[in-house]
């Protein structure tokens, strides 16, 4: 069983996922709530959920936001954006705060579903634009880190095929391995762009920045 | 006087002049007892030891080549140059002795003449050496050097004279002709005769002897001090008891009865203008600007010094009324005395009248007095008349009275004209008759013209300066000229015209008259004018007006500055008596020569806000430094106070200005460049040589300086710039936050509402449903995903965070990822030649990416591609687009969906001006390119 939670304030759209994810047999839905605040309040009195869905655009603490502090608190709860349009930079920011993927809001209901499916078995998706960034992030940071934050190089394959249009199985085709081991390395890089931001804040509040 | 004397009164250092001299600037320098003097005409400047002096006591001066003023003291020489005394090292050697005369030959030798240390002689280079002990002429007292075209050179010396030629050395004495060893001076005259000033007489050089002049030939003292050539070529002596003047002739002598100060004369000179300077022992300077004027006083025989009338006699007499000294009847030597004990009805007299019968009238005070056959009577008739003026016409006697009007009277009928019958006021100060014979006749109520029946009168109204007219000058072309209290004046017509150089208004006219040459001359109270009435009239200048009267006064020997009403006359030798309140004047008009001498000007001092600035050269001001203040003197000693000075400050926008004054100020000149420019005329109108010129320059403050001007125009353009780009950027970031809230708008109201009604349908569709239904509810579904994709398009375009080639290019892969899935076919991007940062316009972005769109659209719609290839650059300003399959279904372009689909690409391309190739027979590709 799948435990699921909702941070979405359109009432509607929100209403829909949690009564649709509801109805499925290996999924409960017992949390729909519209800020960031309010899932928090929750947290603290019931159970975390096993997957988040969350707005991005949110009444009073951003989405973005409630990312990391969820995940500071609940580091295993898997969180995936809900964006109604296909805004990469928000996205990356989302994932670089701890999400492990996004949903656009039109997927249908039943996709939804799939992809929650997959990354609670450890898929997650990536789109070529997200994969740029990645590279770029990792460029961009790349001198004053870790070697342990680092993307390997086979992370590094995998995201440059994501960059060149490659589908997971094209690229597990290229490198001759599986597509779970693709998602599971894709896993790693969100990981990693997580640690790496986590680094950076701390450095950031170190350096008094913040 | 003919001689004006300056002495310690006037500013002399000391009353014994040694030496004069006249420098080449114009400056008499006069070397006296105790100091240097220089004189410029007013004032004089004295120099002692302590400016340099090697000695207060000053024997000779001397100007040499380069303009440098000689000093011989009682203790060797001095130089001034540029207004700075030193004695020069190299002739420190005279510093024991008394230097009596310094002299620079033609060869640019200097000698000095020491008393009693011999003659010293330097070359130009050479050191100075004793020329006289070289010779073996032991304790040589010199006392004056020259030179002879020949190179001789003269000294006049206590032994004897003594000529030097090379090596040559000859003393004069009396074996030779000479009256006295003791000599004083020498010079050469014109024709270059050597003339030798002696203690015993004058001596000329004639061959080998001497030709000698002495007080049997009318010399007035043979103890000769000077010797001075004039440019007339005759000599001025000076002497120990007068100077005398030696025309080749005679001579004239002038002695303290003439007016000299003194009697003993050391030293004499003449200036540039032909003046006559002698220094003379304890009388100062007696300065002789020639004998222009006669004069009698009380002192040298007049009974009373108002003298205010004359007539001649026809035995050639001058008959002189005074104002209460009688009549003085003056035949050439001597003068006799009529007054009332001679039967004389008054002693105060105005006026005579020879008559046709030889009667001479007297008006007086107190009636009409006839003098016949060698007595005075009374004529009965106006006992109690102050008669005026006298004048016949016709057998009748016009008389003119104070207070009585005028009288006509034929010996027996009296008519008398007062302000009932026709004048105006009852004083008649002259009657005229014109070529026309009407009579006019001046009184105190203006002028009145008589034709034998009417009066028609002349007033202020009609012009006449003053009703109080004095004198009536009827000239040679039949022109009236009225003497008033308030200057000259003149008919023209109807009108009475005033003539006056502006500053003389207040000038009273006493009268005017025409000597032999028909020049004119008017009396006043400051002097006689002379006056050029077509100089005057032809004016077109102030300058050129007041150069039309020339002014003699007590400076030119004028016994007094106040004349008389009506006092003067022409006598048949052509001199005129002029008769003023301090004497009479005897004039002689033909002696004038007009000063032809441009008048020095040098400047005295310039002072810049309080600072002496004379002697700077580019002068820079700053802008406070901006009161200029000039005082300058021009340098004419014939008439000094006669001198006009012409100015202007180019700078200033103004033109010339005249002045008497010899200092200008400008307070406050505001910045500029500035030369200040002046000149000076003399009495004759002369203009000096020399125009002064002095430049500076006043620089703004530095608000106004061009560097400050400059950076306030720079910054002002910058602002402009910097607020345009500014506001244009503003206006960007507007555009730009406008293009993000209507994406975010859409997403929130739009996209939201649209996602809502999609989700509804998955919902719908996940229940028990009629098939038909669900249908419906899927297309709903997919129509509503489809409109939010399409929305999502336009979001993502106008997004301007996503303006990057890279962003178009994720975007292109994110949506063949979602239109193929996965391993379906074969995508192979060609993006190599992309900056993934470089920023696309939006219309671009947008535009490629709709055709990328539609492309793709088609190719998964109606091909059987299993390879898709996309090309994509921007370069700057280019951009191209390729994508092609290697399907091998032909596209039919007719099929309605599929027309649709190309005429969108086509519709793309125009909006972005692209050059669109869509090919569909070999695969099927679409290919864009153009530029910005």
């Amino acid at each position: 069983m799948i435990k699921i939670g909702i941070v979405e304030d359109n009432v509607k759209i929100r209403n829909l996922i949690q009564r649709y994810l509801d109805m499925q047999k290996e999924m409960s839905c017992s949390v729909a709530v519209d800020s960031v605040e309010e899932m928090l309040d929750h947290l603290k009195k019931f159970d975390a959920p096993d997957v988040l869905l969350m707005d991005i655009q949110l009444p009073g603490m951003s989405g973005i936001e409630g990312i990391g502090i969820i995940k500071k608190e609940y580091p295993d709860i898997e969180i995936l954006m809900l964006t109604v349009y296909h805004d990469s930079h928000k996205i990356f920011d989302s994932l670089v705060a701890g999400a492990s993927g996004y949903l656009l809001k039109h997927t249908s209901l039943p996709e939804i579903k799939e992809s929650i499916e997959n990354l609670v078995t450890g898929g997650a998706p990536m789109s070529p634009q997200i994969a740029r960034k990645v590279i770029q992030y990792f460029k961009k940071s790349e001198p004053q880190q870790k070697p342990e934050s680092n993307l390997t190089s086979r992370e590094q394959d995998i995201v440059n095929g994501l960059v060149d249009g490659l589908s997971y199985k094209l690229i597990a085709d290229r490198y001759d391995i599986s597509i779970d081991t693709v998602r599971a390395h894709i896993r790693n890089i969100y990981k990693k762009l997580h640690v790496n931001s986590k680094a950076e804040v701390i450095a950031k509040s170190l350096r008094g920045e913040i | 006087m003919p001689f004006q004397s300056f002495s310690i009164e006037q500013g002399l250092s000391e009353s014994v002049a040694y030496d004069l001299l006249q420098d080449s600037k114009g400056y008499v320098w006069v070397a006296t007892g105790y100091g240097l003097n220089r004189f410029d005409g007013s004032h004089f400047r004295a120099y002692y030891e302590d400016q340099g002096l090697a000695d207060n006591k000053l024997y000779a001066l001397f100007e040499d080549s380069r303009e440098r003023l000689w000093i011989g003291t009682e203790r060797g020489v001095s130089v001034l140059e540029n207004d700075t005394l030193i004695t020069p090292e190299q002739y420190s050697v005279l510093s024991s002795t008394s230097v009596k005369a310094v002299f620079e030959d033609a060869e640019g030798n200097f000698w000095f003449a020491t008393d009693g240390n011999g003659i010293w002689k330097s070359e130009p280079g050479g050191i100075l050496f004793n020329i006289t002990d070289q010779y073996g002429y032991r304790s040589v007292h010199g006392n004056s050097i020259t030179q002879s075209p020949d190179g001789t050179i003269w000294i006049a010396t206590e032994e004897g004279l003594m000529s030097i030629l090379a090596d040559q050395v000859r003393i004069f004495r009396e074996r030779d002709g000479l009256p006295d060893v003791r000599i004083r001076d020498v010079k050469f005259d014109l024709n270059g005769d050597l003339w030798v000033a002696t203690n015993n007489g004058l001596a000329v050089k004639s061959e080998e002897h001497f030709e000698v002049f002495s007080r049997e030939h009318g010399l007035i003292d043979t103890r000769i001090q000077s010797i001075t050539v004039t440019d007339e070529n005759r000599l001025w002596l000076g002497t120990e008891n007068g100077a005398s003047l030696f025309d080749g002739a005679g001579f004239t002598s002038y002695t303290t009865e003439q007016g000299l100060s003194s009697t003993i004369i050391y030293s004499t000179m003449q200036d540039r203008e032909g003046n006559i300077w002698l220094g003379t022992l304890g009388g100062g300077v007696n300065l002789f600007t020639g004998e222009i004027f006669h004069n009698y006083t009380v002192e040298n025989g007049l009974t009373n010094n108002v003298v205010t009338g004359f007539e001649e006699d026809s035995e050639g007499n001058i008959w002189i009324a005074t104002y209460g000294g009688g009549i003085q009847v003056y035949d050439g030597n001597e003068m006799t005395v009529f007054n009332e004990s001679d039967g004389l009805a008054d002693n105060i007299v105005f006026s005579f009248l020879e008559d046709s019968e030889g009667r001479m009238w007297i008006g007086t005070r107190s009636g009409i007095n006839l003098y016949e056959n060698g007595e005075i009577k009374p004529l009965q008739e106006f006992p109690s008349l102050t008669v005026r003026k006298i004048m016949e016409t016709d057998g009748e006697f016009w008389i003119g009275t104070y207070n009585d009007g005028l009288i006509v009277f034929n010996g027996e009928v009296i008519e008398q004209f007062n302000n009932e019958n026709g004048l105006l006021n009852n004083t008649v100060m002259d009657i005229k008759q014109d070529q026309d014979g009407n009579f006019w006749i001046a009184t105190y109520g203006g002028v009145a013209r008589y034709d034998g029946e009417v009066f028609r009168h002349y007033t202020v109204a009609d012009g006449l300066p003053s009703n109080g007219v004095i004198h009536i000058h009827i000239d040679h072309n039949d022109d009236k000229w009225f003497s008033t209290f308030n200057g000259l004046s003149k008919l023209d017509g109807e009108r009475v015209i005033s003539l006056s150089s502006s500053g003389q208004t207040e000038t009273i006219t006493y009268f005017m008259f025409q000597d032999y040459d028909l020049r004119y001359w008017v009396g006043t109270n400051r002097g006689l004018f002379q006056f050029i009435p077509e100089r005057y009239f032809e004016a077109e200048s102030r300058l050129e007006r007041i150069k039309s009267f020339k002014l003699y006064n007590k400076n030119q020997g004028l016994v007094a500055n106040e004349l008389n009403a009506g006092a003067s006359f022409i006598a048949g030798d052509r001199s005129v008596w002029l008769g003023t309140i301090e004497g009479l004047s005897r004039f002689y008009p033909e002696k004038i020569q007009a000063n032809t001498t441009p008048p020095g000007l040098e400047i005295e001092q310039v002072l810049i806000s309080g600072m002496d600035m004379t002697n700077e050269e580019r002068v820079v001001l700053s802008y406070n430094q901006n009161l200029f203040e000039v005082s300058y003197t021009g340098l004419s000693f014939s008439s000094p106070g006669q001198l006009m000075y012409e100015y202007r400050m180019r700078g200033l926008d103004q033109g010339w200005q005249l002045t008497r004054d010899k200092v200008i100020r400008y307070p406050s000149l505001s910045p500029n460049e500035y030369e200040f420019e002046l000149r000076a005329y003399n009495a004759d109108g002369i203009r000096s040589d020399k125009t002064i010129r002095y430049a500076f320059i006043i620089h703004p403050p530095f608000y106004y300086q061009w560097w400050f001007i400059g950076l306030l125009i720079f910054l002002g353009v910058g602002m402009v710039l910097f607020s345009y780009r500014f506001f244009k950027v503003r206006k960007q970031v507007d555009i730009e936050r406008m293009r993000v809230q209507i994406a975010s708008d859409l997403h929130d109201d739009v996209g939201s509402s649209l996602t809502e009604l999609a989700l509804q349908t998955d919902f719908l569709q996940a229940g028990e449903l009629n098939p038909e239904i669900k249908e419906t509810l899927k297309e709903l579904g997919e129509h509503s995903r489809k409109i939010v994709t399409s929305l999502d398009d336009i979001v993502w375009s106008i997004d301007s965070r996503n303006d990057t080639a890279g962003d178009l290019t994720d975007r292109m892969q994110d949506y063949v990822n979602h239109i193929f899935k996965n391993g379906q076919v074969e995508v192979i991007y060609h993006f190599e030649k992309l900056n993934m940062d470089e920023k696309l316009p939006v219309q671009i972005k947008e535009n490629v990416y709709l055709i990328f769109k539609e492309a793709i659209n088609n190719i998964v719609k109606h091909s059987d591609a299993t390879r898709i290839e996309i090309f994509f650059s921007f370069q700057g300003k280019t951009y191209e687009l390729l994508v092609r399959d290697n399907g091998t279904v032909k596209v039919e372009k007719s099929s309605r969906r599929t027309g649709q689909g190309l005429r969108n690409i086509q519709l793309r391309a125009d909006r972005i001006q692209s050059r669109l190739e869509i090919q569909s027979d070999d695969g099927f590709s679409v290919h864009a390119k153009g530029s910005i």
